[in-house]
């Protein structure tokens, strides 16, 4: 049965065709690409008037789930959580799209979706064991990315926790995806399944905080965890943080080289539209003394690097397309450094990157606070 | 008949880059803003399949296997009218122009040669970085064509100074069945593409200037006098019933009753009075009428009356809520029923008999598009030009049949309706 919000929130939509700011619809350019076309699409199923078949699937699955289609609706439709329950809704009835398929048989096996040996989840850290204290109540939560594929903004951070002092704790190989791309693509029972083993992790560390490297992780634990938890009936009582919510409360006391750089900042979709955190990283790079060179979208206009929501998996070239034009944002600012926020960012942004003649330096803020550091 | 169709997907799949023939992605392509009620939906078709041209040559192509198939062809940009222009009536190849969306400028002819594809919010954002303005665009510019509000016709922003979108157009680039050419505008602006496909146009511009909006708290009979006295560019009145449903939808911080917006350009701005606050949000809201639809299904009436008759007619529907948006002789008025549950055949007898009320008052509809295309007679003063010269250009009517020139059961039906209603 498909949920009454989701039917009663397509048939709101005015057709007015201003969510054509959708990335997928930029590159796409068909009505089926765009938020409009697949609220219709959906309408159109809820009416019987088509049917579903692998195609119509496919194209409700393209999205990144980046919100932009949200911020501009006229009619204000909750437009995340309708494409997350009517996917969950396609997934109830089997249909899963092939690499979506195998990230959730992956992650059935090591507990990440990249399907990298749960044993050496934790291998950046290996020569770093001796900074945590296993007295802390506050958590580090590198997520997926950081810990197998951008292993430097995982390593960063706790030099950076190091550095100012900050005792914090780890879990290790205990650490487990935290359900945010399965959340995004529908297969609520996997999401629910890798929050009871993280819980079980944290409450037996006796963790009351987390901060996390990763855009995407945040918005999972902020916002999707308590659900999850108040659902099964569990208390949720962490307090959960992006790094750059807790380098913003500490970035006055943390003494900085001179620098003469120009940067511009990319604003992940799972932490400026899903979270709304857009000044705390401006605040942060200014206090660099950075000079900050907005991109022509930015904020809640931001325009989304192509990763999220099962596209960098299942639509690799649609991806790369969207990432491209992103670039193409940057590369117009002439700035040195595009800083981002958010692990898989960086990695679709500076895969994205490979086919321009020109360069930009692709960091996670925190690896520019290191390097900016004074000795 | 197989065969026939097999050949035709044979040949747009050889000669175009860009085509679709999936159920769904044609369903996509059938629809406009409009809410057809059961009995008018069965007449409709649905298109047979969608092409995005990507030059005007490939348009006269599409042109070329319409003839050679006898397809009709049906032009379409953002689809955010509600007059069934683009809707694919007799199914047929449904022409997305979005693709089309080069443009350049002349600055010193203040013209923009825009592709039909542009999308008009954004070619002006990249006029004002060059100093100039577009002189009017539509209420939906964050996502209309060029291409479809010129086939539209009307009224938008700017039009209380510079006049409808017909007077600011220099002139179009037609493909016809006949080739591709530069035409003079006036048998082709608002007529829906039924007398040749607009690839191109020369829009006029001005320098650019910023702008001041400046709300007023008067009734409708002072917001003529001031309006008129004014040197603004555009003029919105909102009457009571339209600022409670706008402070119930948008939680913005007005005074209760009716309210008219004047936007000038600062230089021109000889009004010092007015407020600015107001002003600014409700000049910030006019790209958003659709808001309104978050507490309730709405349908738009919209109608044009000469200003002298506007105070007469506001007092025929003073209970509902509307926005009358000043031209330099009309008033546009757009009205705002609320509907609940699905549209069904009594709301569009009730959409009919506001345009009955409004037409006592020397009132039109605004445009005839496909659903008063009985109407285009009363409402085209060249009309029977125009027919004359739809049947030298399109022998087979294949150019977005039923638009504009009546065809088929929809139009009768529809006048039928218009009879009975009181």
């Amino acid at each position: 049965m498909m949920d009454v919000e989701v039917i009663e929130n397509s048939n709101k939509c005015a057709r007015c065709n201003y969510c054509r700011v959708c990335p997928i619809y930029t590159v796409e350019g068909w009505e089926s690409a765009s938020p409009r076309g697949k609220l219709y699409t959906i309408k159109s199923l809820v009416n019987g008037e088509i049917d579903v078949d692998a195609r119509v699937v496919k194209e409700l699955f393209k999205c990144t789930t980046c919100g932009s289609c949200e911020v501009i609706c006229q009619v204000e439709i909750p437009l995340i959580n309708l494409w997350e329950n009517f996917r969950a809704h396609l997934n109830s009835k089997g249909y899963i799209l092939p690499v979506h398929k195998k990230l959730r048989e992956k992650t059935f096996r090591e507990w990440n979706p990249y399907g990298e040996s749960r044993e050496k989840r934790a291998d950046w850290f290996k020569d770093l064991k001796n900074l945590t204290s296993t007295n802390s109540d506050l958590l580090y939560f590198a997520g997926c990315t950081a810990s197998y594929r951008t292993l430097s903004i995982a390593r960063d951070t706790v030099e950076l926790f190091n550095k100012t002092g900050l005792d914090f704790n780890y879990a290790g190989v205990d650490e487990y995806c935290c359900g945010s791309p399965f959340l995004r693509t529908g297969q609520r029972d996997l999401a629910q399944k890798l929050f009871l083993k993280n819980y079980k992790k944290w409450k037996e560390m006796g963790i009351r905080r987390i901060v996390t490297s990763c855009a995407g992780c945040y918005r999972t634990i902020a916002k999707d965890y308590p659900k999850i938890a108040e659902k099964l009936d569990y208390d949720f009582d962490f307090e959960v943080l992006h790094t750059v919510q807790i380098l913003d409360e500490i970035v006055d006391e943390i003494d900085f080289e001179d620098v003469d750089v120009k940067a511009t900042y990319h604003d992940p979709c799972h932490l400026g539209r899903h979270m709304g955190v857009y000044e705390e990283p401006r605040r942060v790079i200014e206090k660099m003394g950075i000079e900050l060179i907005e991109m022509e979208k930015n904020r809640e206009n931001a325009f989304c690097c192509g990763a999220g929501g099962g596209v960098k998996s299942q639509f690799k070239e649609l991806a790369l397309a969207i990432g491209e034009l992103r670039v193409k944002e940057a590369l117009n600012t002439n700035a040195d450094y595009l800083i981002s926020c958010c692990p898989f960012c960086k990695l679709h942004i500076s895969q994205s990157l490979n086919n321009f003649d020109k360069n930009i330096n692709v960091l996670d803020i925190v690896e520019v606070v290191i390097r900016t550091l004074n000795k | 008949m197989e065969q026939l169709k097999n050949q035709f997907q044979l040949e747009v799949s050889k000669k175009f880059r860009r085509f679709d023939f999936h159920p769904v992605q044609r369903k996509l392509y059938s629809y406009d803003l409009s809410e057809p009620p059961k009995l008018l939906k069965r007449f409709l078709g649905i298109a047979d399949v969608v092409i995005q041209p990507e030059s005007k040559e490939e348009v006269y192509e599409i042109l070329k296997i319409a003839k050679k198939y006898r397809m009709p062809v049906i032009p379409r940009g953002s689809a955010t009218s509600a007059y069934g222009g683009v809707l694919p009536y007799k199914g047929g190849i449904v022409v997305d122009f979005t693709r089309l969306n080069d443009f350049e400028v002349d600055e010193d002819k203040k013209l923009l040669i825009s592709g039909a594809g542009v999308v008009w919010w954004d070619v002006q954002k990249e006029l004002v970085k060059r100093g100039l303005s577009l002189r009017v665009y539509p209420t939906s510019a964050p996502s209309s064509t060029v291409g479809g509000w010129i086939g539209q016709g009307g009224y938008g922003v700017g039009s209380l100074k510079y006049g409808s979108i017909a007077e600011n157009v220099e002139w179009v680039e037609v493909v016809d069945f006949n080739g591709i050419g530069v035409k003079e505008p006036s048998k082709f602006v608002g007529l829906e593409g039924t007398t040749g496909l607009i690839v191109s146009a020369a829009i006029k511009l001005k320098d650019y200037d910023d702008d001041r909006a400046l709300a007023f708290n008067v009734n409708i009979e002072d917001s003529i006098k001031l309006m008129s006295k004014s040197k603004a560019h555009t003029a919105f009145f909102y009457n009571d019933k339209y600022v409670e449903l706008l402070k119930e939808t948008r939680s913005l911080k007005i005074d209760d009753g009716n309210i008219l917006l004047l936007t000038f350009e600062s230089v021109s701005n000889t009004v010092s009075d007015g407020d600015e606050e107001v002003g600014e949000l409700l000049w910030q809201d006019r790209f958003y009428p659709f808001r309104m639809r978050k507490i309730s299904n709405l349908i738009c009436v919209e109608v044009v009356l000469p200003i002298q008759k506007l105070i007469d007619f506001s007092k025929k529907i003073e209970k509902l809520p509307f926005i009358v948006m000043f031209s330099k002789t009309d008033a546009l008025i757009l009205i705002l029923l609320t509907v609940q549950g699905e549209v069904k055949y009594s709301t569009w007898l009730q959409t009919m008999k506001l345009i009955k009320i409004a037409e006592k008052y020397n009132g039109k509809v605004y445009s005839p598009g496909l659903w008063f295309s009985y109407k285009s007679d009363k409402l085209l003063s060249n009309f029977e030009v125009l027919r004359s010269y739809k049947r030298e250009v399109d022998e087979y009517n294949l150019l977005n049949p039923g638009k504009i020139f009546p065809f088929g059961p929809i139009h009768r039906l529809i006048k039928l309706a218009d009879l009975v209603v009181r």
